[in-house]
């Protein structure tokens, strides 16, 4: 695991702040009934969540790819948290396919949306307690 | 694999097998072995199929394993449904008896096979996106062969 610095805990803070935007802002447009641009930007929130908890350990993935290499080392650290932080992940590409495609049904959005809302909240809540006080 | 496409579902038993599986209970009729046996087929298929690069094959594979372990999983337990999101909420339900921390076990697998089916359909993913979903949905279908004690599930 890479040092962590004092500059990656300011990009961890600023990531989760991002990520907890979007996810407001995504939720607005939900609200709105723009599924689409929701879906878009839901994604973005969790992508933010997988930059703040790489940055917390130092590290800084710029690509997708990337991310989803440490998402994978970093649900493996986490007791139990393994599949569900893996399926959140996957709601959250299959919404980023449907505000390109708009393929799913009404209960796939539905169910993907829980999906990706439990991937971002567990990501933001692993992230805090590794924090501490 | 024509027995991934057979309706499962038979209501003669489906009252009986739902006491049976609230006690714990699982018995596979020949049927559901041979289903089993061509779920876990299935899945020797898809690994070599994405081995040489032929990823919209094994994802569509995939998905349809998964699609079919659901329906034996719902068929064990005498639901009356294959209506996958009903059935895994179900099993999400059941579970979550048991495990108050993992909120949607099933349903949650459900969608990472639902990427794989969007991919299959549409070609969307990348080779990095698939991967995991190709690497944890096999041993999720043999786990679940295994505590369905199906044939072959060792």
């Amino acid at each position: 695991m890479a040092q962590t610095d004092s500059r990656s805990v300011q990009r961890a803070e600023w990531h989760s702040a991002l990520a907890i935007r979007y996810r407001d802002t995504a939720t607005g447009l939900l609200e709105l009934n723009d599924p689409y641009s929701a879906a878009a930007l839901i994604y973005e929130s969790a992508k933010q969540c997988v930059n703040a908890a790489a940055n917390y350990q130092g590290q800084n993935p710029a690509s997708t790819r990337a991310k989803v290499q440490f998402l994978e080392r970093f649900a493996q650290q986490q007791s139990g948290n393994l599949s569900s932080l893996i399926e959140g992940w996957d709601a959250a590409l299959r919404l980023h396919i449907h505000a390109d495609r708009g393929h799913l049904s009404d209960q796939e959005f539905h169910r993907a949306w829980l999906n990706c809302q439990d991937f971002i909240e567990d990501m933001l809540t692993i992230r805090a307690a590794n924090a501490g006080p | 694999m024509t027995l991934l496409k057979c309706h499962l579902y038979n209501p003669a038993s489906a009252a009986i097998r739902s006491i049976w599986a609230k006690q714990g209970v699982v018995m596979l009729t020949a049927t559901e072995n041979m289903v089993a046996a061509d779920i876990l087929d299935s899945l020797d298929v898809a690994g070599r199929e994405y081995a040489a690069g032929n990823h919209r094959e094994s994802s569509r594979i995939l998905w349809e394993a998964t699609r079919a372990t659901f329906e034996l999983m719902a068929s064990t337990r005498g639901m009356n449904t294959s209506d996958l999101l009903e059935i895994t909420n179900a099993l999400d339900e059941e579970h979550n008896r048991k495990d108050v921390h993992r909120k949607r076990s099933y349903s949650g697998k459900l969608m990472s096979a639902g990427l794989l089916r969007d991919h299959a359909e549409m070609g969307v993913l990348e080779d990095y996106q698939m991967e995991l979903p190709h690497k944890y949905l096999p041993a999720f279908i043999r786990r679940q062969m295994r505590e369905l004690d199906a044939d072959g599930a060792d």
